[in-house]
Order: structure tokens, then sequence, then C-alpha cells
């Protein structure tokens, strides 16, 4: 699927941002009886990750100096791992050294109650020893490794709990690249697709094994009352994070060979895939700990800047009945990170405190001290869910084991697939994909003959079947172009489908002719109809203008479909000038409205008299929009071909352009503050993802771009320039490079939009888009 | 009055030297004819049948993982049956579903000391142990004399074995899945006493086992008129004369089975 509108340096990428908060203030406990204090911050620590006491009462702290570390950053070669103890006796923790060192890309920390230390970084964890009671490790065991091509600095090994006899240890998606876990005793897991997984071995790093999998990135984890519970980083485009308690041999549904952005059918975020497990609750953005403590779950947030804390209580059904409270909260500059108890049952967290992912030489120590009184009692499902219904039970444990034979799985899967129960149905469809069983293709599309029971199965068989009939490589993408034609050509389909079909195809799909679009705006199906419109509007010929123009003044057809012939006739303003100012004299208000706010946008009619905060008063303008607007409008304006042009860089429901993230779900994944933030002042806080490197090459040329993913390290580095296309540098070649501080979305969009338009906007991408 | 069927394998039992003890029941537990059914016997490579299941039992608890890949070490290694003994130190890798495989269907003793190390021998016993089976024990890895010398055997009883056999028949060890699972493994060919008694269209589910002096097998024989189990156990004589005597034995239950269906 190609969107062939130019793409600008207008586009607008969000950017991940925090709850508004006055800048410059300091973190604040918002429970009464709760009192936080600053212990510590650079240069004493800087950049610290994970945190964890030992059983004498010191503190251990992952201090980070090599995650994406600039050229120029003056801070030790390697990842430390400080101490803080308390050198007199007095209850304070005073004296510093370090523990050990020489580590990369370390991530994370685990006391044993006989002092033992693990130490996780992305690719490894290393069991070390102070033997002679100095404060120094002088042993360092690598219990566990992940090998891999992927360099990138975090997504992969992080999260670790000790469990009794035991170890769990969370692997995210590794930037979708293959690995091999490899413990102690020489055993090997392999791991393909980028499905992040939590693993259980022993304390000594032997018997690996598969714990649960489907996950993003399980920064974190706990154990509360026997359950397994972590915190799981969101992909770029399925919000929120998430609490899950992990069961064992669970699929919470990600897999990143399906693509980054975490929308495609055959992916899961909350169970919406049969086989695939809910999570209990989302969590606010980056949670990097979680523990269990006074009967509650404490989360924390890096990119809510605040501490969060869960009351889980079990319900009838299986699940959890949730009630977060967010015990502290700080502002841009509070960015914690881990999280330990301390002896005295106090809460210490660490803080990375700027946005930047780079080391930058800042951190903090926090110690919350909690009031007696604030005691849960935490108990785990009487009668828990299984890891999958009943029903999918065998199948689960066959995919699960990957049991049955390669030669008879063919025939397995066939039979899965005439059994008359959908999810079965769909439980294989998945399982075909992920096996890529190309020889069962004729069985898919044999499926796709029938009535499909929902929306998501039909979309989920047709991502299967387009899944297998790519290339290897080509994988991972959209649905082609040419099974959607086919789709949406087909009459036996319903109206639904093909509208589905065709919101998803190409505008400018050279089978898809302006004769179709022509019979499927006559159709008797609003949606197909809106489908049409939609895709004429996005059609970069021109010959679609006469046609955009004859709907538009066609009374015979819904008004809401005129309205969008409107916008697009927007692409060509210059010819329908007088039309525009026809209509905004017009008996039908929503064309009215829409042809004034083409005509303004295009610096014409009437001036906008309204007052309107400075740019970086956040709060009077997240005041000015808390009324709710028109989510129609908002998406008018969405797509519209003047204006802002969010869909030029932003896809949205499968329409518009993919440099910045897919934008169909963030009304789950941040609040209306955090969108009008990112509207507004969109280079505060760049998802890291999307963050841009200024590279300066050995010739003098300067490059803007997004470092792409890739294994292996050919010495070559694929990056995205700001009109998404890609190029590519020797890495020899960069002399300098540099995060760039701003996004590449440009700032003062509210210039030319007036309040109702921002309105509308921040309504139409707060909607709630899951229940579609 | 015993049947004929029943002196017969009497008197087969008694014309080779040293103890014999066995057991044939239908699949519903029905004991058709038996002998010296709570005797103890050393099992040898039968033992294998209750360890396979403790490494079906544990992967599906997930405590262990099915395709994770082992290294073959020197450690692990034991001469007798099997092909792993003959891989270099560290050399290779097999996944936990081959070594099932081949200590099942070559009876490797490296493959099965590696699954013993894997699911722990405490494990094992204590899943027979929760299965009612109180003789039936795994004490030492495969290959091991001075274990051996020591007394420490891997034992079970007829009576026990077939226990274990019939409740994996009737589809109880775990689910009917697993328990068809674990047969589907014990089925894979192989040539053995009892196999060797059974016309080749009946499939067999059986695991043999022989150390000097002993000889056993423990086999579910799916007859689709009538499946049953049969498990033969020998000590204190030849395995080669056991062996002789089980097929011969096999041949005679099974006619019996086949005249009276």
């Amino acid at each position: 699927m190609k969107f062939p509108r130019l793409l600008n340096l207008s586009c607008l990428i969000f950017a991940l941002l925090p709850e508004m908060q006055s800048i410059g203030a300091e973190p604040r406990s918002l429970i009464d009886g709760c009192t936080l204090e600053l212990v510590a911050s650079e240069p004493a620590l800087v950049t610290p990750i994970g945190i964890a006491f030992d059983n004498q009462g010191r503190l251990l702290i992952v201090e980070s100096h090599t995650h994406q570390r600039s050229e120029d950053y003056e801070g030790p070669a390697t990842d430390r791992l400080r101490m803080l103890s308390d050198s007199d006796g007095d209850g304070h923790l005073d004296q510093w050294q370090t523990f050990a060192d020489g580590f990369r890309h370390a991530m994370n920390v685990a006391a044993r109650a006989d002092n033992a230390v693990y130490l996780v970084t992305r690719s490894d964890v290393h069991l070390l020893r102070d033997t002679d009671g100095d404060g120094i490790a002088d042993v360092n065991d690598r219990i566990v490794k992940l090998e891999t091509d992927i360099d990138y600095p975090h997504n992969a090994l992080s999260g670790i709990y000790i469990a009794g006899d035991s170890l769990y240890l969370g692997v995210g998606e590794n930037f979708g690249g293959d690995y091999e876990l490899v413990g102690s005793d020489g055993r090997r897991i392999k791991n393909t697709g980028g499905v992040g997984t939590i693993y259980k071995c022993k304390l000594d790093g032997s018997r690996l094994t598969r714990w649960a999998e489907g996950f993003w990135n399980p920064f974190s984890l706990c154990v509360a009352d026997g359950d397994l519970f972590c915190v799981d980083n969101d992909p770029d485009a399925s919000p929120p994070c998430r609490l899950i308690n992990v069961l064992p041999t669970g699929d919470y549904g990600f897999r990143f060979e399906y693509g980054r952005a975490g929308v495609h059918p055959l992916q899961a975020w909350n169970g919406e895939l049969p086989g695939t497990l809910p999570m209990v609750c989302g969590t606010g953005e980056a949670p990097t700990a979680i523990l269990f403590h006074r009967g509650y779950l404490w989360v924390t947030s890096w990119g809510d800047h605040r501490i969060e804390r869960y009351e889980l209580k079990p319900e009838k059904d299986g699940g959890y009945a949730v009630e977060q409270k967010i015990v502290v909260q700080g502002d841009a500059d509070f960015r914690p990170t881990g999280m330990a108890i301390s002896p005295d049952g106090s809460l210490y967290f660490a803080d990375w405190v700027d946005r930047s992912y780079p080391v930058h030489g800042k951190g903090r120590l926090w110690r919350l001290e909690l009031p007696p009184e604030m005691q849960t009692e935490f108990k785990s499902l009487e009668n828990p869910r299984g890891a999958v219904a009943p029903n999918l039970s065998s199948l689960h444990s066959k995919r699960w084991n990957r049991s049955v034979p390669k030669d008879a799985l063919p025939r397995f899967l066939l039979d899965a697939l005439a059994t008359g129960d959908p999810q079965q149905r769909l439980f294989a469809v998945r399982w075909i994909a992920e096996e890529h069983l190309t020889e069962l293709l004729p069985e898919l599309e044999r499926l796709q003959n029938e009535t499909p029971p929902s929306q998501r199965y039909y979309l989920a068989l047709l991502a299967a079947i387009d899944w297998l009939n790519r290339e290897p490589k080509q994988r991972g993408r959209d649905i082609a172009d040419e099974l959607l034609f086919q789709e949406v050509a087909n009459p036996s389909r319903s109206a639904e489908s093909r509208a589905l079909a065709l919101s998803l195809l190409s505008p400018d799909d050279q089978k898809l002719t302006l004769k179709e679009l022509r019979e499927f705006l006559g159709s008797d199906s609003v949606p197909l109809r809106l489908a049409a419109i939609r895709s004429l509007a996005d059609r970069s010929n021109s010959d679609r203008f006469p046609v955009l123009e004859e709907v538009v003044r066609d009374s015979s057809q819904p008004v809401v479909i005129r309205a969008e012939a409107l916008v697009g006739l927007a692409a060509n303003f210059d010819k329908y000038h007088n039309l525009f100012e026809t209509f905004t004299d017009g008996e039908e208000p929503l064309l009215q409205g829409e042809a004034k706010r083409i005509l303004r946008l295009n610096g014409l009619g009437p001036l906008h008299s309204e007052e309107k905060p400075a740019a970086g008063d956040l709060q009077a303008w997240s005041d000015l929009l808390a009324e709710p607007g028109n989510a129609e409008s908002g998406r008018r304006l969405f797509h519209s071909p003047v204006g802002p042009q969010c869909s030029a860089c932003h896809r949205h429901s499968g329409r518009g352009g993919n440099v910045g993230p897919d934008l169909s779900q963030i009304g789950s994944q941040i609040s209306r503050e955090r969108v009008i933030t990112s509207i507004l002042d969109p280079s505060r806080e760049i998802a890291p993802h999307f963050l841009p490197w200024i590279l300066v090459t050995d010739d003098g040329q300067t490059f803007v771009g997004l470092r792409l993913p890739k294994g292996g390290d050919d010495g070559l580095e694929p990056y995205a320039d700001t009109a998404g296309k890609t190029f590519v540098l020797p890495s020899e070649s960069i002399a300098h490079r540099e995060p760039a501080t701003s996004s590449i979305m440009p700032a003062g969009l509210d210039k030319n939009l007036s309040i109702q338009d921002l309105r509308d906007l921040v309504t139409f991408l707060m909607e709630d888009k899951k229940g579609n | 009055m015993q049947s004929p069927i029943a002196q017969r394998l009497q008197e087969l039992a008694g014309s080779v030297p040293g103890k014999i003890g066995y057991q044939i029941a239908r699949v519903d537990g029905e004991v058709l004819y038996s002998q010296l059914s709570d005797e103890v016997f050393p099992q040898a490579s039968a033992i294998k049948v209750p360890l396979l299941m403790e490494v079906l039992a544990q992967r599906e608890e997930a405590k262990i993982d099915w395709n994770a890949a082992h290294p073959i070490l020197k450690k692990h290694q034991a001469g007798g049956s099997g092909v792993l003994f003959e891989f270099s130190d560290g050399c290779s890798q097999i996944c936990t579903q081959d070594l099932c495989t081949l200590m099942i269907v070559l009876s490797d003793n490296t493959a099965t000391n590696m699954l013993i190390e894997l699911v722990g021998m405490a494990s094992v016993n204590q899943r027979m142990e929760s299965l009612g089976l109180t003789q039936t024990r795994l004490q030492r890895v495969m290959m091991d004399m001075d274990a051996r010398a020591r007394g420490e055997e891997n034992v079970s009883t007829p009576r026990e074995a077939c226990q274990i056999m019939c409740l994996l028949a009737q589809g109880k060890f775990i689910n009917q899945e697993i328990s068809d699972e674990l047969l589907g493994i014990l089925r894979k060919p192989k040539s053995t006493a009892i196999r060797n008694g059974i016309p080749a269209e009946i499939a067999v589910a059986t695991k043999p086992g022989a150390i000097p002096g002993v000889a056993t097998e423990w086999a579910l024989i799916e007859y689709p008129k009538q499946p049953y189990v049969a498990v033969f156990m020998g000590k204190e004589g030849s395995e080669k004369e056991f062996n002789e005597v089980f097929t011969e034995m096999t041949r005679c239950i099974h006619e019996s089975i086949d005249k009276k269906e």
C-alpha cells in the first residue's frame, strides 16, 4: 500500500509527551502521609537505571555510561554498578563506592539473600560476588548470554526477578532480530520473529526455559503471592504500556515481525486474538520497574514522570479489578527508572532526570517514606484464567511446545481449519502465518469465501494470506494492494468487508479505477461510500477533481460524503476557490463550516480575532482545549491537504503516511493534555524510535535522519529522512553524529488553526479506537 | 484352577534360570495373567518410561523447554546403547524433544542422562509417588556401575509398570493428548521381545531394557479388538534367554486373546 501524496516538512511527528507540569517543579507525593526526599544527585550518581538493596542494606545502582553515548561524553568508559552504604550506622546511606564496572548497556540489578548480585545488560547476565568483603566484586561469572547481531542499547535483556531457586528474565523484541539465549550449562533457546519473551532458569543460569511470550519489552518483573507480574512497554502505535499477570506459556500477542507499530491484524495487545491473553491494565508511559510491597504493585513511569500504585482485587471472571493511584508526580525532569524496597520499608527510586536517551551526566536518587497504615491485602486469583480458553488448550500446548512434527504440521493445521469453531480456526490461521506454511494458502483463501464472524477475523485472515504470499523480505508490511483490490472487487464480500479493504488499499492502485469508485459511491452502504470518497480524495491523479466536484454538488449524497469530497477538492484550491466561496453561504452547516475552514487555512476568508495563549503556556492551552470538539471534523482536518497536513506523515486507521508514528490508537495511549502538548511543542520530548540524528560526513555533508533497525554490522547504516525516504551511510564516513534536540515536526501549528480546529483535532485523536 | 494359558505362561517363565515376573492386563486394569507382580526388579532401560513421563509433565508445567538445545557434554556420556556417546565433548547440541526420541528409540543412555539432569531424579520419583506408585524409582543415572554396586538400582514391579502403561492407555496421565503423545514416542519402531511376538500390522508402544542378568519390557499392544498391556521382568538370569521367553510368552498371550475375541 503506497501513499503517493507529497510529503513535506510540515509533517506532524507526534512525540510521546509527559503530563503537563510547570517546568522546574520538584516531584511531589500526592498521598498524605508519604514523605519524599532527595537522597543523592549528580555527580554522585548519573543516569541510573536498575537499583536493588542487598541484605546488608546497601543500595546497588546501575549507572549507565554507554546508552547512546555521544562522542563528547566525558564519563567513565563503561557502565558501573555503584554501591551506596551507611558508613556510620546512623541510618543514612552516605558512602559511595563502585561495586563492579566494565559493562556495556547495563540495565538492571538484583541481589540474592547471600549477597551474590545479578547484573543484567542487554546481552548478558553476570553473577557477581564479593568474596573478601571489601565492597568490590571480585568474581564475575557470566551465567546467561544473548547472542544476536542486533546492538540497539535496550529492548533485549532487562527484567530480572529472583524467585526461590529460580530466576525470571525478561527479554524484549530485540529490535526484531533473531537471537539465542544461552544458559550457563550451554543450553540454548532460539527466538525468532522479534517476540518479547520471559524466561526462567536456575540461580546459576542453568536450565533455561521459556515461560511466556508475546511482549514488546518486559522491562521489569516481580512476584506477588506466587503470581508473576511484569510491566511491558508498548509498540509505536499500540498503546498503552501494560501491567501483565504473566501466566506460564501465556502468549501476550506481540510479534515484531508483523511490524513495529503493533497494529498488524495478526498482532494482539489486549487478548484480541484467540490464544492471546489480555493485560491486567494499562500503566503510565515507559514503565521501567515494578515491585510488590505492602500488598500493592508499584510501577515507575519514565514517560509520565510518576510513581504509580496498583491495588488488585481478584474478580470472579478470573481477572483483577484494579485501582490505580499516582503516588508521586514530577515534571518533565523527573524520570524514574529503577525502584527498590529498603530494609526500613521505604521505597527508593532512581531518576534519569533528563528526557535525553543518550547518557547526559545527570541523575538523582529519591526515597519515599510510606505511612504505616498504607497496607493492603493482596490475594492471588482463586480461579485464574488458563493460558488459553479450554477450547484452545490442545492447539496452544502443541504450538507452544512445537510438538507437532514439521512434516505433520500442515495436515494438523488443516484439520484445525476445518473445525466449526472460529476461535480454533483463527488460532490455526495465526499459527500458519508464524510457520510460513505457504502450502496452506489455498485453504485460507477458501476460508475467505465464508462469512467472517467478525471484522477482526476477516482482517486477520486477509493479513495471513498476504503474509504468506510475500517474499520473506517483504513481510511485516501492510497488506498488499493486489489482495486488497481483490477483496474490494469481490461482490460476494459484505459491503462492510469491502469498505474495510478499500480503506486499506492505496488510493492510486492501478486497478482501482474512477469507474469503480463511482460505483461504490452509489452503493447502499454508507461505510462503502465513505471509504470510496476518501480513496477518491487521496488519489494523486487530477482526474479525481471532477468526480469530487460532482459529489459535492450532489444533494442526494449524505452530507458527510459531500463534506469529504469538499475537503478533497482543497488540494486544487485555486481551481475550486469559487466553489468554496459559494458553500460558505450554503444551507448545510457542515459544508459551510468546511468551506470556511478551507478558505481560512489558505489565508482567505474571515481572519481570526481569537485570543490565544502563548505557545509555551501549555496549561492555558490545556484549559482552553478541554472542551470536547467534533471528532469527524477533526478527522477531516487530519487528512486535509491544507492546514497541518498531519496525514502526510502520520497514519490513522490505515490512511496516511508512515514517516511518523501511526496515531490510530493514540487516544488510548496518552492523555488529552499530552496530545495537546505534542501538537504545540513537538520537540519537548521525542520517542526514542523517532529521535532524529544529525550526521556530518567526512566530506562535510550534513544529514538528518531516523536510524532504521538492521541486523548485523556490514559497515552501513540505514536512515529515513524527513520525507520518509531511506538513505544509507557507510559508518566510516560519519565524522560526527549527535542526537537532534528538535523533532522534525514543526512547531507553530497553532498559528493557522482556530481553537475549534484544535479542539476537533484533539477530540479525533483521543477517540478510543480499540473497539474498532 | 489355573487356565491352560496361565499354566503355560508359568511353565515358560520357569523354563529359564532366574526369576521372571509378569503382569498382563486389559487397559481398564483388569489383570489377565500375573506372576511375582509385586516383586521388585531392576528395570534397566524400561525405567526410561517414568523419566519420559516426567519430562512431558515438566514441559506441560513450563518447567522445561521442549525446544531448548542442550550441549552434548562428556559428563553426560554413558556407553551401552545409543549414539550420543560417540559425540565430541561440547561440539554438538540437541533439543529436548530429540533427546526423548533418542532415549526411547535407540535407548540412548547419554540422552537419558541429559534428561535426568534436566528434570531431576527426585522429581521423577515424586511423580511416581503422586501416582500412588511406591516401588518404581529412578535412583541412578545410566551405566553408573559404582551406584549399581552400591545397590542403587532403578526399579519397579510388574504391577506398577502395568499400572503405568494402563494409565497411559486410558489417557489419564495428565490428559489424553499427553498420554497419546507419550505413547506415540514409545510406538516408534524398534525390535523388542514383545514386538517380535506380535503380528507386524498391530502397533505396539513399548520400551525394553536389558543389562547383564536383567531383561524387562513394558508394552501396550494396540490390538484393535482388545488392546492390552504386557509387562515382563526377569532378573538373576540371562537377558538373552529372558527375551526369548518373553517373545514366546507374548505369542502365547496374543493367540489366546485373539481367539477369545
